[in-house]
């Protein structure tokens, strides 16, 4: 259902009534009144904030889970299951339930405190924790995904170039930087590129534990969308929201596979 | 020799103890909430283990909302996008694979950067559709968007790329049709595949809530995820019943989590390193 997408640029260049189903021309109205809304613009810094506030961490665990449950210790389909588990779970149930982790007498404040001399904030309730309260649950419930496909990418090496660089004398680290790694990278490029594009996704997460708030503290583009086309039925507004949050992501994507020759190395 | 591997077996399961926790408390706590009264949410500090088990905000939940009807929601709609998706995908698959027409490498090129839109951006044209089809409000609406999937495509043409062509060759040759070949060779054959399709489309519909939540409007049609979101957002007189939202989130989770225990056996891991739509 791809195709509906290119209406959005003439529905983006109109008022259109979505109940009288009419519409008229405005030209660039939408975009104009975009560009004067101090909330559009903080919803591109927290949707640029969150790609990275989930991208990278969620990458970073990926590998490291991957490299360990690749040493086949005992047990490690068990581990496997229970990391991936929060994946099949509806983003809305994990929310609710996350709620109540990131309360002031929440669980994450419990054990922050254990290791921490702090006293926990409201984190949903905080402008400055919120988003990342929302990147908190997003980590929760992605990173075993991302892990299982660091895994299948780590299973497609070939034996025989660590055991020769294993034979050449490698330690366990120079081994994993050198030869793991960048034998990794075109894995790691795909979860990168797939991260980055869920991550402008989110939405679920922010309409139940914050709605865009506390103020517009988790306001980002799906939400500002939303509001616009569905909640204040301003639907050339939403359009020329969704044509923005498209063309951005069609521009991250692309930066990111034009910077992949700097680091992404492909097998002879 | 023995002592180091043993350390590192050990560190191995520790790190792996502490995702696995990580994993496991927010459900755990979850399960707790749901059989504590109500105000233990706001309790400090947060007590794990529930000193009595009060197991009466399960039914009060399940009557909180018309739950029964909408399990049955999810799970059809879910079904039947399934069904529209294995047909389409192997359809489309068997074009790409086995036809040779001008525009195949293109078609191919196209159905593949629909993985790549953020759903959200058709949404608003896509609604526009739907309500001049007058479907707002009823299955059509929650199924027909979604029964053709790029990433369907992709991975149906991953699998069919890999069955020999002698095998396909020697078919035709004995007089089989198109339809004999797809349904009898290919698909057979590509049975992981279509296994794989059917749980990660199933996980992504059974959990979707933006598309469900602007297309329905009464309770006859939506689905869980609206139900449970319902639930905190509506307070009754004595605000939200947290202890019935938590005891309804697990009765919604504990089916898909057993379904997932079930079915990973047969999840073929490579078609897992293609994102899902």
């Amino acid at each position: 259902m791809v195709g509906p997408v290119l209406l959005d640029v003439p529905l983006s260049f109109m008022h259109y009534d979505m109940i009288a189903a009419t519409g008229r021309w405005v030209g660039l109205d939408n975009y104009r009144a975009l560009a004067a809304d101090p909330i559009f613009w903080q919803a591109v810094a927290h949707t640029l904030e969150l790609a990275v506030g989930t991208a990278a961490p969620l990458l970073t665990l990926a590998v490291f889970f991957a490299l360990v449950l690749n040493r086949r210790v005992r047990g490690c389909g068990v581990y496997g299951t229970i990391l991936f588990a929060p994946y099949v779970i509806p983003l809305v149930a994990s929310s609710i339930a996350w709620i109540w982790m990131l309360s002031s007498n929440g669980f994450v404040n419990e054990v922050l405190g254990l290791v921490l001399p702090v006293h926990g904030v409201a984190w949903l309730d905080s402008s400055a924790w919120a988003l990342p309260g929302i990147m908190l649950v997003t980590i929760w419930q992605f990173v075993g995904y991302y892990t299982v496909l660091v895994l299948s990418g780590l299973q497609g090496i070939p034996h025989e170039i660590e055991e020769a660089a294993r034979i050449d004398g490698a330690g366990e680290l120079r081994l994993a930087w050198s030869v793991t790694l960048p034998l990794l990278s075109p894995t790691l490029l795909f979860c990168l590129v797939v991260s980055v594009i869920a991550s402008f996704r989110v939405f679920d997460q922010i309409y139940v534990m914050t709605g865009g708030g506390p103020g517009t503290a988790t306001m980002t583009l799906v939400f500002y969308l939303y509001q616009q086309g569905f909640a204040f039925l301003n639907t050339g507004s939403g359009a020329s929201v969704s044509v923005i949050l498209l063309a951005g992501l069609m521009g991250v994507t692309w930066l990111q596979l034009h910077m992949a020759r700097r680091w992404v190395t492909y097998q002879l | 020799m023995t002592g180091r591997r043993l350390r590192r077996g050990l560190a191995a399961h520790a790190v792996l103890t502490a995702a696995a926790v990580f994993a496991a408390v927010p459900l755990l706590w979850l399960v707790s909430l749901s059989l504590q009264e109500p105000e233990a949410v706001f309790r400090y500090p947060p007590r794990f283990i529930p000193d009595r088990l009060l197991w009466s905000s399960y039914p009060s939940a399940w009557r909180a909302q018309p739950f029964a009807r909408m399990y049955v929601n999810s799970v059809v709609t879910s079904t039947l996008i399934i069904l529209g998706q294995i047909v389409t995908s192997a359809l489309a698959a068997y074009a790409l694979t086995q036809l040779r027409f001008r525009g195949r490498g293109l078609a191919f090129l196209f159905i593949i950067s629909t993985m790549m839109v953020p759903i959200q951006a058709t949404f608003i044209p896509a609604y526009i559709i739907v309500s001049r089809l007058h479907w707002i409000d009823t299955y059509w609406a929650l199924v027909m968007p979604f029964v053709a999937s790029g990433f369907g495509v992709f991975l149906m043409r991953q699998a069919f790329l890999v069955v020999p062509r002698e095998l396909i060759e020697a078919a035709r040759i004995d007089g089989a049709s198109h339809r004999i070949i797809l349904t009898r060779i290919l698909l057979p054959l590509a049975r992981p595949t279509v296994i794989t399709l059917a749980a990660l489309s199933f996980v992504f519909h059974y959990n979707d809530f933006f598309w469900p939540l602007i297309v329905t409007n009464s309770a006859r049609v939506r689905t869980l995820p609206i139900g449970l979101a319902t639930m905190i957002l509506t307070e009754g007189a004595h605000g939200t019943q947290w202890n019935q939202v938590m005891a309804a989130d697990v009765f919604v989770i504990v089916p898909i989590l057993i379904g997932f225990v079930f079915l990973q056996r047969h999840l073929t891991p490579t078609a897992l390193t293609t994102g899902v739509k």
